[in-house]
């Protein structure tokens, strides 16, 4: 197949953005995503991102339609589709921890939110979806201090610092095709691979000791398969509105893996013990709503729904000293169901005007959403996180690529019963590239 | 917007990714969830080991013209019956070799008669163990055959013609004196005067004929040290008008100790006693508490330390008696079975065939004039585990069902200077002493010897 209509940027964007493809790997070892405690707990932090659109509009947007965007929550989105599309996101967030007792920490990190790919193999009716992106960040990090005597004349009073920490987590591979089954309904299907490793170390260090590194990881991978549909209807409230129900279900995934305990890191690595075992997750159902009024404003509402109570480990409890830590932190019965509410709006003063000025072509997009977490680490009071969410998208000279500059600010959990309250607030850089490629152009 | 614009959102992408996380310390939320984040404290804890004592008698043979040499080495002479209980009475038989010349001064070497010339021993006294009041009545004798005193052991003997003293009668040395001179019969300069002037074969013919003195002095109340390379026989020629010397420099020394009627040591101690060669064994169980416990529990810290009680030496002594502290010690450890070699592990080999390493100690730890002196095996030397390696290593074997490093660890007095910050000083040969030590085993002020392991519990 010959590339038709690609300029010069366009390549280079292409080996920019495989050159951000492959420093992905390193970049997540580093980060720390998204920084809680609460993390510590299941598989840790879930993270949904779907599109850079969608994320300023409260995180849904499962019914949401565009041409410049190509979100993967809901497969069927994928079949309408006229440009080839790659898209990367990275973020920046901190946040700030507070205990009952006052006491308060911060973690500011850097992370990777997604690598999406995708093309029409027919214009608006059929299309392929490719990302990469994480599935959940095992992230937190907890210092205790303290001093020991040491030596056999106590002479010497060694302070040391405990470190706990989590880092790591699973990644989502998907791909799949969305189908255009007529002017209204769209349906998709993706196959989803699910891999990744879980880790918490504890690091012991010291000026007067050697540095103990404890670690107890988790290496998981797995299967799933996501189904979703668009519903698309026009002239529903008034003349020239669309309305959009979409809807996927995620299977439940049976991830297999290997759960060990190490001493030391690096080349001194030691495994002390490791067994081998499955967990599954539950199924995921996600519904969202979208209206557009006319060419300048969009709303959406959306929600989902995770029976995570129903989440089963096949890992043992392990009770030797040698022996890794209970996996999920806390057992089972420290996860709940997660459900999700969320809401958004866009606006494009300048609608369809294309000679409009600059800022009025560009996008304005706000949202929040409520969400009930998949943790109870205390295992009888729910957790709730609450955000809100705002974004900017800029029109570029390159027809179908904007440049999305994203912002949320929220708060999770609570600082009563023995818990932690956070503070948490981000922003995100995302490159939505589109442009023709793959396709003849046709002599009329 | 131009295509730079997106180079720039590009670039701060990966500027976003490239942030690496970072923190402030904090314990919020230590306490969150059954399974809360706790442990990876340090604890640390003494681990006594079973003690014993053994007899090794110690090297006190010299012989300057061999490496490696100990130009400070000292030749022993005397009785000490030191108070502390357990010593006995140690008696001291010193050993001299000198050298022969090459040339002689024209006077000595043409006195055809013994009328003519004096003899006489010089020592300077380097070392006194107990009473410093009263003379010593020393005795020397001729050895009847050469002997070969280069690495001699203390237990070791060399026959001398005891029937015929080479000195005076009632010759006396005060052992306080800086320079002591020990007068030579007449009839002994008589009957070796030939051997004395003889200067062939660069004075190897005079060492070929003169094997050496035995110095004695068994009625005596302390054992006196003497630098064997500083000693001199001297042969004074006397004329009307001038006084003519012919030095004879020592190049071979030993001494032979003995012990007698050794009793027990205070309670609560155990006494180590150099020249009698009585040692201290440790051993650790690792396969009892609280070592069994230990095996797979990381390893911050250990530290190996034989505690000396100094105060409680000086409670047993009497006036005039004077008992110097030793300056060093030496802690020999014997390997496992199937052990790495002493070099592999990082340890000087202290006897071949390998089966001994010499455990480098901390010199500052030896230091005499410390409140609390005694032998430490340091967590560390210069970048080179020591007591660490020794427990990290042990702890991994045992875990693989296989012998500790070192099965037993035998700690003896060595009477040398331990250079600070030299650690090799403290693996050298001590200078033969009769000094003696107390180990507290039992008590609450001064624990025994132990490992000290600071641990951090998984």
């Amino acid at each position: 197949m010959r590339v038709l209509g690609a300029d010069r940027s366009f390549v280079l964007w292409m080996l920019l953005s495989a050159v951000l493809l492959v420093t992905v790997p390193p970049a997540q070892a580093q980060s720390n995503g998204e920084g809680t405690i609460y993390s510590r707990f299941g598989l840790g932090s879930l993270l949904d991102f779907s599109s850079s659109q969608s994320r300023a509009m409260g995180g849904g947007g499962y019914a949401l339609r565009s041409l410049n965007y190509n979100p993967d929550t809901n497969p069927a989105l994928w079949s309408d589709q006229v440009y080839t599309r790659l898209s990367g996101s990275a973020s920046l967030q901190s946040v700030s921890s507070e205990d009952g007792s006052g006491n308060s920490g911060q973690l500011t990190s850097g992370n990777v939110q997604a690598i999406q790919f995708s093309f029409p193999l027919y214009e608006r009716t059929l299309g392929v979806g490719l990302s990469f992106q994480p599935y959940s960040r095992f992230n937190y990090n907890a210092t205790l201090t303290g001093q020991e005597r040491v030596g056999p004349r106590q002479e010497n009073e060694a302070r040391y610092e405990t470190t706990f920490s989590g880092s790591g987590g699973l990644h989502r591979l998907r791909g799949g095709l969305g189908y255009r089954m007529s002017d209204m309904l769209s349906v998709g299907a993706s196959a989803d691979v699910l891999f990744g490793i879980i880790e918490s170390q504890r690091r012991t260090t010291s000026q007067g000791l050697r540095n103990i590194v404890l670690a107890d990881g988790v290496r998981l991978s797995g299967f799933t398969g996501t189904l979703g549909g668009h519903l698309a209807l026009a002239d529903v409230l008034a003349t020239d509105d669309a309305l959009s129900i979409g809807a996927s279900v995620t299977l439940p995934a049976r991830l297999s893996g290997e759960r060990f305990r190490t001493l030391d890191e690096d080349l001194a690595r030691d495994t002390l013990s490791s067994e081998r075992g499955d967990v599954t997750l539950p199924w995921q159902g996600r519904l969202g709503v979208s209206y557009q009024p006319g060419p300048r404003w969009t709303f959406v509402l959306d929600g989902f729904f995770d029976p995570w109570s129903t989440f089963s480990s096949g890992f043992s409890v392990g009770t030797g000293e040698t022996e890794p830590a209970r996996f999920p932190v806390g057992g089972t019965s420290t996860l709940a169901d997660r459900w999700r509410l969320s809401t958004g709006a866009e606006v494009v003063p300048a609608g369809e005007d294309e000679l409009a000025g600059y800022f009025a072509q560009a996008a304005y997009r706000f949202g929040g959403y409520v969400e009930q977490m998949y943790v109870r680490p205390d295992r009888q009071t729910p957790l709730y996180e609450f955000a809100v969410t705002a974004g900017l998208s800029l029109p570029t000279s390159l027809s179908g690529t904007r440049i999305d500059v994203n912002t949320i600010a929220g708060t999770r959990g609570t600082s009563s019963d023995a818990l932690v309250r956070d503070l948490f607030v981000g922003g995100s850089l995302h490159v939505n590239f589109g442009e023709r490629w793959f396709q003849r152009r046709k002599l009329r | 917007m131009r295509s730079s614009w997106l180079c720039a959102a590009l670039a701060g992408g990966v500027a976003l990714l490239s942030l690496s996380a970072c923190s402030d310390s904090s314990n919020v939320g230590l306490g969150v969830g059954p399974d809360s984040l706790s442990g990876g404290q340090p604890v640390t804890l003494d681990v006594e080991a079973d003690l014993d004592t053994a007899h090794t008698s110690p090297i006190t043979g010299e012989n300057v013209r061999q490496a490696p040499i100990r130009s400070t080495w000292r030749v022993l002479v005397g009785v000490v019956d030191d108070p502390l209980p357990g010593t006995g009475e140690i008696e001291a038989e010193g050993y001299l070799d000198v050298a022969g010349q090459s040339s002689l001064p024209s006077e000595i070497l043409s006195a055809n008669s013994a009328d003519s010339l004096t003899a006489e021993l010089r020592l300077t006294p380097s070392y006194l163990h107990g009473d410093s009041s009263n003379a010593l009545a020393v005795e020397v004798y001729d050895l009847t055959e050469d002997a070969t005193m280069d690495s001699a052991r203390a237990s070791a003997t060399f026959d001398a013609d005891e029937m015929d003293p080479a000195s005076v009668n009632a010759s006396q040395v005060n052992p306080t004196d800086s320079l002591v001179t020990i007068k030579l019969r007449e009839s002994w300069i008589a009957e070796n005067l030939s051997t004395l002037q003889d200067t062939s074969d660069d004075g190897s013919a005079f060492e070929e004929n003169f094997p050496g003195f035995k110095i004695v002095a068994p009625n005596s109340q302390a054992v006196v040290g003497f630098s064997p390379f500083d000693a001199t026989l001297r042969l004074t020629h006397v004329s009307e008008s001038d006084t003519t010397t012919a030095d004879y420099s020592g190049v071979k020394s030993f001494t032979h100790i003995e012990q007698r009627e050794a009793g027990a040591p205070p309670d609560d101690y155990t006494l180590l006693q150099d020249g009698a060669g009585v040692d201290l064994t440790m051993e650790w169980d690792f396969n009892a508490p609280p070592l069994d416990t230990l095996e797979n529990t990381p390893l911050n810290r250990a530290e190996v330390f034989v505690p000396v009680d100094t105060s409680a030496l000086k409670d047993f002594s009497r006036m005039n008696f004077v008992r110097p502290l030793p300056k060093g010690y030496r802690i020999i450890a014997t390997r496992g079975a199937n052990t790495p070699g002493c070099r592999m592990a990082g340890f000087p080999v202290f006897s071949e065939p390998n089966e001994t390493c010499i455990l480098p100690l901390d010199p500052s730890a030896a230091d005499p004039s410390a409140a609390l002196s005694g032998a430490l095996v340091p967590d560390d030397l210069r970048s080179a585990n020591e007591a660490f390696t020794i427990f990290e290593e042990s702890f991994r074997r045992i875990r693989n069902g296989q012998s500790p490093l070192f099965t037993e660890y035998r700690v003896q007095v060595a009477d040398r200077e331990s250079i600070p910050g030299e650690p090799g000083s403290t693996i050298q040969l001590g200078l033969p002493s009769t000094l003696p030590v107390l180990v507290p085993v039992d008590g609450e002020e001064l624990a025994p010897p132990r490992a000290t392991l600071t641990v951090t519990p998984l």
